[in-house]
């Protein structure tokens, strides 16, 4: 089954001063199927926030359709990680979950499950705002998966979190996505990041953003991010494509 | 601990408060004492007369009556100016529209407006606080429309992503953040109101604090018209510090 398939001709910001549009994203096509973890990558400013944010349909103005799968019955279509956490503030962090989910939902108590599995039990009752950014982001993700998402997009959510953090919420993504299965479209810069969580990995070229590779990654779950065969697959793939997290793989020409 | 602090802190500061509000009556009856005329009543005279006016005279019914205009006038101008704020702040159309209205509403002369609604609606309850909510709707709206320009558009996707009913959207997401714009509004709205709606019943009604001015005022009763001043002052000060403040703790208790 497939949960997402997309096919863009383009995506352009125009500009006040004529002629000077800026085109976003050049023609992309590719579908997700249902379970899936893909990681789109690629150099900053390609356009990938811009691709989420047109799939989640905060961004209607493009040319090209996206097809997103119905999910769950119980749950949405879209449910969408940001960059920064996004809480509010003036709810408690329990608050927080159960905002976004059905009278139902909020009965079966499926907000505090998913906090208990963050481990966030200890602090269902704070404001988010007197968490570290690691708990922020796990509130989040929890928030993230209450709404039992058909397709969940995450736009470097482990961004900006020191190391030991980032790879811990890694972990905990990878645990609660085994728990709880849903196709998941992660963007992401960081190649290490992209080898280590993904079933399959789209290479993005500079603006105006296409896809210049696409990787199944056959490494076995579960994974440790300090496993050697991650580096050595990173290491071998940019042997084959030097360029490649400047957006161009071998065979795809400079000028497209 | 920490509210162990907090609340000792507010102590000592209740404890200043009433210090400072002594040492101004020390210093009246002072004055009053030098210049030892019936134009200047001291503090022991007015608070006497307050106490006549109050268990033989009809202080509880003029002050009730002002009070009711007051609240009545003061509910009307934030809902209504509330209304056209979020409207102006959100939507540019909508601001262009209004904005010209706004600069003629706040420079037209509290006066005038009073003076019209008189003359065009009568010297009725209706017409008076009708006066006094349109003087204040003005300022309502521009202070809201600067809470509504600062509104955070990133929280808004969140609950468009999250497809929250406008209702959710409205008072866990967009009002929150407006609350400390809509306090300031509303203090500086029972301040403004309650001296306008003196002005509103000197001119036309025939009960109320400003009319009980008024005919003491015609007596040359300086004792009686400081004392319906000052209970109707200790009256607005009550509502300040029992409703307003405890009000702006609750709804700003998430902040560091």
């Amino acid at each position: 089954m497939t949960a997402l398939s997309v096919r863009l001709s383009g995506k352009v910001y125009a500009s006040r001063t004529p002629g000077c549009d800026h085109k976003a994203l050049g023609s992309l096509e590719f579908s997700i199927p249902e379970g899936q973890l893909t990681c789109i990558l690629g150099p900053s400013g390609c356009g990938k926030t811009t691709l989420l944010n047109i799939m989640s349909g905060l961004d209607p103005d493009m040319e090209g359709t996206v097809r997103v799968g119905d999910g769950a019955p119980d749950g949405h279509a879209i449910g969408y990680m940001f960059q920064t956490p996004r809480l509010l503030d003036w709810l408690s962090v329990i608050d927080n979950i159960r905002l976004v989910m059905d009278k139902e939902a909020i009965r079966s108590g499926r907000a505090e499950r998913l906090l208990k599995q963050m481990r966030l039990e200890d602090v269902m009752d704070a404001f988010p705002n007197r968490l570290s950014g690691g708990m922020q982001r796990r509130v989040a993700l929890a928030r993230a998966f209450a709404v039992n998402p058909g397709v969940l997009l995450m736009d470097e959510p482990f961004i900006s979190l020191d190391a030991p953090v980032a790879n811990r919420l890694r972990h905990l993504l990878l645990e609660i996505w085994s728990a709880r299965p849903t196709t998941i479209l992660f963007v992401t810069h960081d190649l290490h990041e992209a080898l280590y969580l993904a079933d399959r990995v789209l290479f993005m070229s500079s603006s105006p953003g296409r896809i210049v590779l696409d990787l199944a990654v056959d490494l076995r779950r579960p994974r440790d991010p300090n496993d050697p065969a991650i580096d050595e697959l990173a290491h071998s793939l940019l042997r084959e494509h030097p360029k490649l997290l400047a957006g161009l793989a071998k065979g795809s020409s400079e000028e497209a | 601990m920490r509210r162990l602090i907090a609340s000792l802190s507010t102590a000592s500061d209740l404890a200043l408060r009433l210090l400072s509000l002594a040492f101004l009556l020390v210093i009246w009856g002072l004055i009053a004492a030098l210049a030892d005329t019936p134009m200047l009543p001291g503090p022991g005279m007015v608070a006497l007369s307050m106490f006549e006016h109050a268990f033989t005279g009809d202080l509880f019914y003029h002050v009730g009556v002002t009070l009711r205009r007051v609240v009545i006038a003061f509910v009307v101008a934030m809902i209504i100016g509330t209304a056209f704020g979020m409207l102006m702040g959100r939507q540019r159309q909508f601001d262009m529209l209004f904005d010209g209205w706004l600069v003629l509403g706040l420079n037209i002369p509290a006066l005038v407006v009073i003076m019209l609604c008189y003359v065009w609606f009568g010297l009725t309850d209706v017409a008076a606080i009708l006066a006094v909510a349109i003087n204040k709707i003005p300022t309502v709206v521009v202070t809201v429309r600067e809470g509504a320009r600062a509104v955070n558009r990133d929280l808004l996707q969140v609950a468009e992503i999250y497809r929250l009913s406008w209702r959710k959207t409205l008072f866990k997401i967009y009002l929150p953040q407006l609350y400390p714009y809509l306090m300031v509004a509303a203090r500086s709205g029972l301040a403004l109101i309650w001296k306008i709606v003196l002005v509103v019943e000197l001119l036309g009604r025939s009960d109320g604090v400003g009319f009980q001015l008024s005919v003491y005022f015609q007596f040359f009763d300086i004792t009686s018209i400081l004392a319906y001043t000052l209970a109707f002052v200790g009256i607005v000060l009550f509502i300040e510090l029992a409703m307003v403040r405890p009000l702006e703790v609750r709804l700003t208790r998430w902040r560091l």
